[in-house]
């Protein structure tokens, strides 16, 4: 397990990472925490021809609040600090109960947000979250800055938006209004595994119980992170016991999941139907509390 | 017993002496040494396919990488080695590099030395097979299916082993009984991933022809005939060195030989010390594995769930070649196949099976898991059949207290125990009938609640003479005999005093370090950490014998006896030399504090004067006094002769028992299983470190647990692996160790001067079971296989409940 030869570049500002990757072109990959490339190089699954190692750029590890509705998080940000800046601030505890569920304390302490959104792994929490808050990244390269929506940047399996030198700089996360219900579960097998169904929830009731606002994403259940668009038909509606299991039924009936090794395909669309009914159950109790909650599936 | 005049340190939960270097960082493990200069590096060229010819082999191309030393390919190895002496008569050649065909994937098929790992891996890459694919046989039913590929030719079928046996009136008792209950079983291979991968260094010194190598090897060091025999030299031509600090086996490293007959060769050939570090890839995928046993159990039971006669058929997939010590998980319980009970008529027929699979070996359990998995099951099948609680029918049938010694009708003598008070301790402690009103009352939601629980004998210091039972007793005429359980210890002081301890059980990580210096203090009367053990096992150093080495829960049995033993024979030297300054007779003296002691007076007669003058004043000693304090001793346990005409065989020195009781609640809707609460209780005898049992317990426990729930080696039909990383294979973390409660009873073994008995491995035996009798009394169904996965466990829900949805909750 030993890495294929390879160049290694550590550009010190964003403006070197861009010319780096310009110049390296298709055969370069970022190293940002390393919890995914290093292992696949190390097992020549990936053999870049150059590493552009992007940790000296300290100005993407800034986490900021430019208002009440956004968080930026700089590609740098490790995910242990982004948690432990969500445990401060009780609008982010969305963000807390998600990333505890990323890998472990120590991986979290290595891994990145931009690296877990630019390597797009079906399962992975955080591309859930951000296609559930909705939001946007910010793409540097020699050419300039583009901004991708969240819908727009996960195409397929660990692919994105991202184009050949291009950088990934910032990701914004948009935040649902105060009193809103937040709610994050997902199953795995064991604790720290991908998920085999991730499940984000965002949802406002009136005080008649009646659904005002929601959204739904969904981990697992296909190439991409799914952002349910049936959410918005049950807007105007009283969320009852009934209406969340014939929605959770819906739910699944819509998708197409992946078979694998740990779960069927029937399994998988099961899980989502338990889950989506379990955190809109939990989101139903939530709301009206500021504070988010989690659980197990 | 007392085993000291003075201060008793055995039995004291003293801290592991091995722990400061450890925790500290400093403990050198065969990947920290270099032990030779110019050492080179290994990478070794594996197959892809699980069963192909070898076309051709062109190294050409990577031979001339720069940094590239030499190449060795199964050419060499035909031409230099000799195939490994099997524990089976049939003929199956196996070699540490395969010659015309492999028959695995990830066998290795050549070996790259280099100046560094890396530039041997991409040299790896570039020496071209080219294989011819064979038609796969990637399973029991597939190697058994009519017309399915032979693995070996000259053997002409897939079975390389097959013995059945009968015990007591089998047939009339089965005939007689009133039902017949049969069930079938499947235990799924697995592995015990140690934090440490193997590793080889290997050094062939051309002057004299004599190896060295160092190697994280933990015996059986029956193996080490093995060794030579391969490599064609006199057992002292080949010098093992196993570094004192191993990153822990669980049995896995046993198969770390191959790899030293292979890397040995490979330095003797290319001309330059060879080290070569096992990736955790290729430990997935090609270093050993436990067997995937079939069992097809009968019963002939009575009304009242007594087993009046017990039949079963094992087959277990034994991997592309039967590797010594295998088919030893087939015969290392043959002495205690019936359990903690008494039944007195028996059938086993014993199959092993070639199939295109990493070879087998040695884990943690050995044998135990894969047989109590079924007959633990099978207790809980005839409790259901029959309407009656589980307990009630393993109280029916266990071992009566009055019994022991109990003589097993495959010839296992359980030494000691009380098996009836073990399970009502347990079932006390889990508050079984509590739990059961519980479960009554439960409302029909998605989560079920459910408990079992597993009765174990768990047997300790194997009998090198149980394998024989794979040859017939007319076979057997024909061969050598092999019986016993010999462990080995030195204990010797030098001139100022110091007392220095090797010991031959090559641990990996246990405590064996500090259990011997507890040993040590209490028989010599000093301070245990004043006791320098050496933990390093040498050929050339260390006392030792085939049985030595860190397996089958030896060390409380046979290590520790003979470091008693040994210390014993420095105590009676030191005691008569002191006879001699005191002019008092030797039984009227005691060591303690250091000292020579009569009676209660301290005669302030150190021990570092006796030893002192064993070295500086020989002419002053006792006559007939050798001068020096070096004392060897090798212990042998008693009554473990070889298999008898019947074939029956004590296949264990002595025998422990535990009763594991778990509550599980299971949600129907995802398929989780949540350990509410597990319960072990041990008879292990004396312990003679309780800090060091309970990490031995937990430890087995939650491997048992991972093994029952999250850990297996899935193949596909072509014989490839699919989890092949830690992202697919299920160990398990801190976050997965459910609460665990712990209950002790003591009854000594009469068979060994401390009175212990191993308890490492009970757990890795019962979990399983006891999970999958939790599981299945939840839902209501028969569990037969393992590891317990949400999706196994989901779609047994669905079975058990025959609809399509369950409600959400």
């Amino acid at each position: 397990m030993k890495p294929a030869p390879f160049a290694y570049w550590r550009p010190e500002t964003v403006d070197e990472a861009c010319w780096a990757l310009a110049e390296a072109g298709a055969d370069a990959k970022v190293l940002a925490g390393g919890q995914s490339l290093l292992p696949m190089m190390n097992m020549r699954l990936a053999r870049p021809g150059v590493v552009v190692d992007i940790n000296a750029l300290s100005t993407l590890e800034a986490i900021s609040r430019p208002d009440a509705s956004t968080l930026q998080t700089g590609a740098l940000v490790r995910q242990r600090a982004l948690e432990r800046y969500a445990a401060a601030d009780p609008a982010l505890q969305l963000f807390r109960h998600a990333l505890a569920y990323v890998g472990h304390p120590q991986t979290r302490n290595r891994g990145t947000v931009g690296g877990s959104i630019a390597h797009a792994d079906p399962a992975a929490e955080l591309p859930v979250l951000l296609t559930a808050l909705g939001g946007r990244i910010t793409l540097l390269s020699r050419q300039g800055t583009r901004v991708v929506s969240a819908e727009a940047f996960f195409q397929a399996p660990f692919v994105t938006a991202v184009e050949t030198g291009e950088l990934l700089t910032q990701v914004e996360w948009f935040l649902p209004p105060p009193g809103s219900a937040m709610v994050f579960r997902e199953f795995a097998r064991r604790r720290g595994d991908f998920a085999l169904v991730a499940v984000a929830a965002v949802l406002r009731l009136d005080q008649d119980q009646r659904v005002t606002a929601m959204r739904l994403g969904l981990g697992g259940v296909d190439g991409v992170p799914r952002a349910v668009p049936a959410a918005t038909s049950l807007v105007g509606l009283p969320l009852d016991s009934s209406i969340i299991a014939d929605f959770a039924a819906e739910v699944a009936r819509s998708l197409d999941p992946p078979a694998d090794l740990h779960a069927p395909a029937e399994f998988r669309r099961e899980l989502a139907r338990v889950l989506v009914a379990r955190v809109l159950e939990d989101a139903r109790r939530q709301v009206g509390h500021v504070a988010g909650e989690r659980g197990e599936g | 017993m007392t085993t000291t005049d003075g201060s008793n340190w055995i039995g004291r939960a003293l801290p592991r002496a091995e722990d400061e270097r450890l925790l500290r960082g400093a403990g050198r493990f065969i990947a920290d040494l270099e032990p030779v200069p110019g050492i080179r590096h290994a990478a070794i060229v594996r197959s892809p396919y699980a069963h192909a010819r070898i076309r051709s082999i062109d190294i050409d191309r990577a031979k001339h990488i720069p940094g590239v030393v030499g190449i060795v390919t199964g050419a060499d190895v035909e031409r230099e080695l000799k195939p490994f002496p099997l524990a089976v008569p049939a003929p199956v050649d196996y070699y540490p590099l395969a010659r015309d065909k492999v028959r695995y994937v990830g066998e290795p098929v050549a070996v790259v030395v280099a100046d560094n790992r890396y530039v041997a891996e991409d040299a790896c890459q570039e020496v071209t097979v080219e294989y011819e694919p064979l038609p796969v046989a990637a399973g029991i039913e597939a190697a058994l299916a009519p017309g399915a590929p032979i693995l070996h030719e000259r053997a002409g079928s897939n079975i390389a082993n097959h013995r059945t046996f009968t015990y007591g009136d089998y047939e009339r008792a089965l005939a007689a009984a009133s039902h017949r209950i049969t069930a079938q079983f499947r235990y799924s291979r697995y592995t015990p991933t140690p934090i440490e991968t193997y590793g080889v260094i290997a050094h062939f010194e051309p002057g004299t022809g004599d190896y060295t190598v160092w190697a994280n090897f933990h015996g059986p060091f029956t193996l080490h005939p093995v060794m030579a025999q391969a490599l064609g030299v006199p057992g002292h031509k080949l010098r093992l060195v196993v570094p004192a600090d191993v990153g822990g086996s669980f049995g896995a490293k046993s198969a770390v030989y191959p790899y030293v007959v292979l890397m040995a060769l490979t330095a003797r050939l290319l001309g330059c010390p060879v080290k070569w570090i096992e990736d955790r890839a290729e430990h997935m995928q090609s270093s050993s594995s436990a067997t995937e046993r079939l069992t097809d159990m009968v019963g002939g039971v009575t009304d009242d769930g007594r087993i009046v006669a017990l039949g079963m058929v094992q087959y277990d997939d034994v991997g592309a070649y039967i590797r010594p010590p295998e088919p030893a998980t087939l015969y290392r319980v043959h002495g205690n196949l019936t359990g903690a009970y008494d039944i007195r008529a028996l059938r086993v027929e014993n199959v092993a099976v070639l199939t295109n699979r990493v070879p087998t070996g040695l884990v943690r359990g050995y044998g135990g898991p894969q047989l109590y998995f079924a007959l633990e099951r099978f207790m809980d099948v005839v409790a259901h059949k029959l309407g009656l609680d589980p307990a009630a029918v393993r109280r029916r049938n266990l071992i009566a207290a009055d019994r022991f010694p109990y003589r097993t009708v495959s010839g296992g003598v359980y030494d000691s125990g009380n098996y009836p008070a073990v399970l009502d301790e347990a079932l006390a402690l889990a508050d079984y009938e509590g739990f059961r009103q519980e479960q009554a009352a439960q409302s029909s939601g998605a989560v079920r609640l459910g408990i079992g629980m597993a009765c174990v004998v768990e047997p300790s210091a194997s009998n090198m003479g149980y394998l024989s039972v794979t040859y017939t007793p007319e076979e057997r005429q024909r061969v050598l005999p092999k019986s016993g359980a010999v462990a080995a210890a030195n204990v010797m002081m030098d001139p100022l005093g110091g007392v220095t301890v090797r010991i031959d059980t090559a641990p990996e990580g246990q405590g064996h370090e500090t259990v011997a210096q507890q040993i040590v203090a209490d028989v010599l009367g000093v301070e245990p950490r004043s006791v320098r053990v050496v933990g390093e096992m040498d050929t050339h150093a260390v006392p030792w014998s085939v049985a030595s080495g860190s397996y089958s829960s030896r060390f409380a049995v046979a290590g520790a006896s003979a470091i008693y033993q040994a210390a014993h024979k420095v105590r009676q030297k030191l005691l008569r030399i002191a006879a001699g300054i005191l002019h008092r007779p030797v039984d009227e003296l005691t060591l303690r504090e250091g000292r020579v002691w009569v009676g209660g007076a301290d005669t302030g007669v150190s021990i570092r004067r006796l030893a002192g003058m064993a070295h500086w004043h020989p002419e002053g000693l006792p006559d007939g006094l050798e001068p020096g304090v070096f004392e060897t001793a090798y212990f042998k346990l008693p009554g473990l002769p070889p298999p008898d005409g019947e074939d029956r065989v004590n296949s264990s020195a002595v025998y422990g028992f535990l009763v594991d009781v778990v509550k599980v609640a299971v949600d129907r809707e995802t398929g989780r299983v949540e350990v509410l609460d597990y319960v072990s209780v041990h008879d292990a005898g004396r312990l003679l470190n309780p800090s060091l049992a309970r990490g031995q317990i937990l430890g087995g426990l939650v491997f048992g647990l991972s093994t029952a729930l999250h850990e297996e080696l899935v193949y596909d039909q072509d014989g490839q692996l699919l989890t092949g990383t830690f992202l697919d294979y299920g160990v398990p973390t801190a976050a997965e160790v459910p609460p665990i409660r712990l209950g002790y009873r003591v009854t000594p073994s009469p068979l060994t001067p401390l009175g212990a008995k191993g308890l490492g491995e009970g757990n890795t035996m019962s979990a399983g079971a006891a999970l999958a009798n939790a599981v299945s009394d939840a839902l209501g169904i028969e569990v037969e296989t393992l590891p317990l996965s949400p999706a196994r466990v989901w779609t047994l829900a669905r079975q058990a409940s025959g609809r399509e949805r369950s409600p959400v909750v």
